[in-house]
């Protein structure tokens, strides 16, 4: 397994930030800042340079680039594999079943005999991720772990889009299989945000669009939690995620995070479901935990020989730690090695596997880190 | 140097085509890492200003409900899911003083109903200690329904208890021993007064016969008299004497077959002698016993019958129930007034009778007391136009025995409309005769 990294700037162009030698790629990953590719000129330079590879990608709310946070740029990482196959899928959320019928038809267009695991991305506006994941592993079953991200576009949550072997577009998704013996895939997914108050019960709700906790406007809680900061919703709402699990399993819990709010119902929507009767807790960050936290999902993700490491992580982190982070790209480096290269993106969702389950789901808030070696 | 600035540096040396950085360029970094500084620090404040808020919000539920679970008029307890008690109010340290001492957090279960044991009345059947103490733990694990235990000072206490989320177990203890005391009280009280009731009944069957067999010789012996079967009298007055002896005998008899008559019904013993009978020859009759009365009170007496109708009924039952309301309706009608008697064929096929006054009427809140055995008298009607009270409730019976049944509709001033009906099963819209 051999690596090749560029970054794309305005202003230097295409730049080679790390190589293992010339290459014949079977694989390019790219994790793209919104804007820079709208004129389709930087998929056209990757398609020259990388000619014979899949090129796989999409845009985020930030580019990770070994242990470097950057905006506005793009990275690409091409990947030669000495042993490891690849098959893809990829579809539109416009089809039946809304997104899990989208997460039915990704599963179904990759070969069962040999896969080992799937990476996903997805469109991260316009998709349920937690019918997403659920549409993949009814079909999958809960043998093959499935991770991946939704797409981002800042902090804005306007467009987000998509791509393999073109330019990205908004509304599709994509599915990457690894196949055969030889490749290993670890995994994990780490949150760190601590729980703050009393815990509230989801009492209106439909789908992803939360409108009461406690019978009282959710609106109105998530306005006094951000306080300064309430101005700036949607986006400063990633600074709360809301935790919350069916009534009696606390350990069920998963993070939720909102993606958007319709003022004029008072609905916040999540990116994933909320459901009515379930216990909700909001959440802050706090710095040094958040840090702590993503060496945590390294630790769990740790496997031997990994080349490469596909960091998906929240937006929702990236504005809170502000300057501050790359630390916690620079702790899940402390915790690989330098041997294993970081490549990934700030995203509007996170796709893995549950601890101590073998069901998959949609996190939010969580550095979610796929490991990736060869026997 | 501090890691944030370091890093930045290194980032502005890469991003700057010779690697060097300028004052300006340092001096704007510098400036960054404190503005993010005192950003950090914004957001740390606001989120101890949350935590507070909150904080005092916990600290509030917790106060309601710790002032709640005091102040309850029940015992309350939660047990963990180790079955240790977290917390309990002192209303069940009171109901259990036997376990007063041993209640504080972190006692276990199992250990008092053991401290109990001693003190147990009975609890589903269990004579023995040891299977007390087994049965009352293993259902305090696994709750159903709520049940109550009899200590031995013979108190009564009734106990809830369900399982909590995580896995413990809540429960509520009410001593129940005074209302237990009541309800035995109110069932002795209901058993006594069906006995005496039944005795009244018996009662009356019995002196009604012991009365009845002296009035048959008064009005026998007085209808000799008054057709002077044994010769003239003397003193026309003899005549008038023996004329009203026999008119107050016959009269006692009919409130003496009522009072027979409604005692057999409540006791559950009349039974019917059924026939098909000519409702409107049954009607004609009834009027034409009435007619003298209705004219002598100043009336007017109208029939409107449907034809040929026969019915499956009593003849002596049907015919009472008839004189009942139509004597009723004379009874309460002024001078001036009419009665109408009118007979038809309902929508279902049954037959109703319906005897309509001109008469005072009844206020509503008056007619289930009128549809009550003897309740004519508390409504004071007796006294100013005689009787007992019977004709209305002794009608309904027979109608009800009948399968049918009795209506009042009545306005206060302007009259009372009585109609009886019985359903269609017992009507013949041909010409059918009692043979």
């Amino acid at each position: 397994m051999r690596i090749e990294q560029r970054v794309w700037r305005i202003g230097t162009g295409w730049r080679v930030a790390a190589s293992d030698g010339a290459l014949a790629p079977a694989l390019v990953l790219f994790f793209a800042a919104p804007g820079t590719l709208d004129d389709g000129k930087r998929f056209a330079e990757l398609r020259a340079l990388y000619p014979a590879a899949a090129i796989l990608g999409c845009t985020t709310g930030g580019e990770i680039a070994d242990v470097d946070v950057l905006d506005g740029a793009i990275v690409a990482t091409a990947i030669e594999f000495a042993h490891t196959r690849l098959a893809f899928a990829e579809t539109t959320i416009e089809g039946d079943g809304g997104s899990a019928g989208a997460g039915r038809r990704l599963a179904g267009g990759l070969p069962r005999v040999g896969l080992r695991g799937v990476f996903v991305l997805s469109d991260g506006t316009h998709v349920n991720g937690t019918d997403l994941v659920a549409g993949i592993q009814k079909v999958l079953g809960p043998d093959i772990a499935v991770t991946g991200g939704l797409a981002g576009d800042g902090a804005r949550f306007v467009s987000t889009r998509v791509g393999l072997n073109a330019n990205p577009v908004p509304g599709r998704l994509a599915a990457l299989g690894f196949y055969g013996d030889e490749v290993c895939l670890g995994f994990g997914s780490f949150g760190g945000w601590d729980t703050v108050g009393p815990e509230r019960v989801i009492t209106r709700a439909q789908g992803t669009v939360l409108y009461e906790l406690d019978d009282q406007p959710a609106l109105a809680l998530y306005r006094k939690y951000l306080g300064p900061e309430a101005d700036n919703l949607p986006a400063s709402a990633l600074l709360c995620p809301l935790r919350i699990h069916p009534p009696g399993k606390p350990e069920a819990a998963l993070v939720r995070t909102v993606i958007g709010v319709d003022n004029a119902s008072g609905g916040m929507v999540f990116a994933g479901s909320v459901p009515e009767g379930y216990v909700a807790q909001l959440m802050l960050g706090h710095f040094d935990n958040l840090i702590a936290g993503a060496g945590r999902a390294a630790e769990r993700a740790a496997i031997p020989q990994a080349r490469l490491a596909i960091l998906v992580s929240c937006i929702g982190r990236k504005l809170l730690l502000g300057q501050q982070i790359a630390d916690e790209v620079e702790a899940v480096k402390s915790v690989l090695g330098a041997a294993c290269k970081l490549t990934g993106f700030y995203s509007y969702g996170e796709i893995a596997p549950l601890e101590n389950s073998p069901f998959c789901d949609l996190h939010n808030q969580t550095m979610t880190i796929t490991t990736i070696a060869e026997a | 140097m501090h890691r944030l600035l370091e890093r930045q540096l290194a980032r502005a040396r890469r991003d700057t085509p010779d690697g060097e950085t300028d004052l300006e360029t340092l001096l704007a970094l510098v400036d960054a890492a404190y503005l993010e500084f005192d950003r950090q620090r914004r957001v740390l404040a606001h989120t101890q200003e949350i935590m507070r808020d909150e904080y005092g919000l916990i600290n509030a539920g917790l106060s309601r409900l710790r002032d709640a679970i005091t102040q309850m008029g029940a015992g309350f307890a939660i047990w963990d899911s180790n079955d240790r008690l977290v917390l309990c109010n002192a209303l069940l340290r009171e109901i259990l003083p036997q376990n007063a001492e041993l209640l504080r957090p972190g006692v276990a279960f199992a250990d008092c109903i053991v401290n109990m044991a001693p003190h147990f009345g009975s609890f589903g059947g269990a004579e023995k200690v040891n299977d007390w103490v087994t049965k009352r733990v293993a259902l305090h694990r696994d709750p159903a329904d709520p049940f109550e235990i009899t200590l031995a000072d013979n108190r009564h206490v009734r106990i809830w208890e369900a399982k909590t989320s995580e896995g413990g177990i809540v429960g509520v203890y009410i001593d129940v021993t005074e209302s237990k005391r009541a309800e035995g009280e109110l069932r002795r009280a209901k058993e006594a007064a069906e006995s005496a009731n039944r005795s009244k009944s018996l009662f009356l069957a019995n002196m009604s016969h012991e009365l009845r067999t002296p009035l048959n010789a008064i009005i026998g012996f007085s209808e000799i008299m008054q057709g002077e079967m044994m010769g003239p009298l003397g003193d026309r007055r003899y005549l008038t004497y023996a004329h009203d002896i026999h008119d107050a005998g016959a009269h006692l008899l009919e409130i003496i077959n009522d009072i027979l008559d409604m005692s057999k019904i409540e006791a559950g013993k009349f039974e019917l002698d059924a026939e098909w009978v000519d409702l409107g020859e049954l009607i004609d009759g009834v009027v034409n016993m009435v007619r003298a009365r209705a004219h002598e009170a100043g009336l007017t007496l109208h029939v409107a019958a449907a034809g040929l109708l026969s019915v499956f009924c009593e003849r002596r039952a049907l015919r009472q129930v008839l004189l009942n309301l139509i004597g009723n309706a004379i009874k309460f009608t002024p001078a001036g007034g009419r009665v109408d008697i009118a007979a038809k064929v309902t929508a279902d096929g049954g037959v109703a009778v319906a005897v309509a006054d001109t008469g005072v009427g009844i206020a509503p809140q008056n007619i289930p007391l009128a549809l009550m055995p003897f309740g004519q008298i508390e409504l004071t009607l007796s006294r100013a136009h005689g009787g007992v009270g019977l004709g209305l409730p002794l009608s309904q019976r027979l109608a009800e025995l009948h399968g049918g049944h009795l209506e009042i509709a009545s306005t206060v001033g302007s009259g009372t409309t009585v109609s009886v009906t019985l359903p269609p099963e017992r009507v013949s819209r041909s010409a059918l005769r009692s043979a």
